[in-house]
């Protein structure tokens, strides 16, 4: 039988320690975090880095696996308004685009992996036409991932499409990183929403095609098939079989 | 006994050379020769068939591969069929049309 003063000191205690947990996690988890990854995309190899404080999180590409690659792209996830922000480079057209955050819809798994000695657990989803398995850490207390994805109860340290189409994995987690955030320059431009964005690389494709036909780029007699393998399948008759055949 | 071994000296070096000689070889594109006989007793009829080999449906594939924002990359490929074209025309028609999807 404990002393009714002992008792309301032990419950002041537990109160205590809670909030001392809750505050540290909460403290622990504003910190910046800065995440590199490797990016294995068919044979081709190239380097990202995630950097993720409260409010946003971004994306960026270090090491391109083409020569050519021109580092005039952007992505940004803001939290506050739920969106993320970037642009998409195709024909002579610069698109800029927002997408909801973290719009996958995710089946937890019962794989596990450690991954730079954090154990992960598992998820799956589906994400614009092809099939993921997502390993994560709910140790970090954030909910983000590599690219577009994120939305699991923990940093994705490693997810790969299960056709091998594109894997991401990390390979460096610096903590309280001082990584350079960009401005809100990026807000100054005009978004197109995803859906408005698809709708109109349908349309330019489709112009494309009828103006190769009736410009003479494609000759009477001649076939010409058209085909583009990108991560995203966003215009099947594009992106699968044999592609867009144009006669 | 000077002379077998000299024999087996002059047959080694030959026989190793001949050896490096097919190596390098190797190395090289096969090469298929595509031209066609037109001889003295040749009908229209052939010569209709040799142009034919020439300019018969030929198909040229071009590809282009750009990295993307994700860190992936995107891979367009164009393939141009003609008739009653040359290997350089149909090449032509594949690099008119790649050349306007490659981003600016």
């Amino acid at each position: 039988m404990l002393h009714p003063n002992f008792k309301n000191k032990l419950t002041k205690m537990k109160y205590l320690i809670l909030f001392a947990t809750t505050f540290f996690t909460n403290f622990a988890s504003s910190q910046n975090l800065l995440v590199e990854y490797n990016v294995l995309n068919l044979s081709n190899e190239s380097k990202c880095e995630l950097f993720i404080t409260d409010t946003v999180t971004v994306f960026r590409v270090t090491s391109a696996a083409t020569a050519t690659y021109k580092d005039e792209n952007f992505f940004i996830k803001n939290h506050n308004d739920n969106l993320t922000y970037f642009n998409e480079r195709f024909l002579n057209i610069n698109f800029y685009v927002k997408d909801t955050l973290h719009s996958m819809k995710w089946q937890l798994a019962k794989d596990t992996m450690t991954i730079l000695g954090n154990k992960c657990l598992s998820a799956i989803t589906n994400f614009r036409g092809r099939d993921y398995i997502a390993y994560y850490s709910p140790f970090f207390a954030v909910s983000d991932g590599p690219w577009k994805f994120g939305g699991l109860p923990g940093l994705i340290l490693s997810i790969k499409s299960v056709d091998n189409f594109i894997e991401w994995k990390a390979t460096k987690i610096v903590q309280n990183s001082s990584a350079i955030l960009p401005g809100n320059n990026y807000k100054q431009h005009q978004y197109l929403a995803w859906d408005e964005y698809v709708k109109k690389y349908v349309l330019t494709i489709d112009k494309y095609v009828k103006l190769a036909k009736s410009n003479g780029t494609v000759e009477n007699g001649n076939t010409a098939k058209i085909k583009i393998d990108a991560v995203e399948i966003i215009y099947p008759k594009l992106q699968t079989g044999e592609g867009i055949i144009i006669e | 006994m000077k002379k077998i071994s000299l024999l087996i000296a002059f047959v080694a070096f030959f026989g190793a050379a001949s050896f490096a000689s097919t190596s390098e070889l190797n190395t090289e594109p096969a090469k298929v020769d595509n031209s066609v006989v037109i001889t003295s007793n040749a009908t229209t009829n052939d010569i209709d068939d040799a142009l034919e080999a020439y300019f018969n449906n030929m198909t040229c594939t071009v590809n282009v591969t750009w990295s993307n924002g994700n860190g992936g990359t995107v891979n367009l490929t164009v393939t141009n069929s003609c008739d009653n074209c040359t290997q350089q025309q149909a090449c032509d028609g594949a690099y008119a049309l790649i050349s306007i999807l490659i981003p600016g």
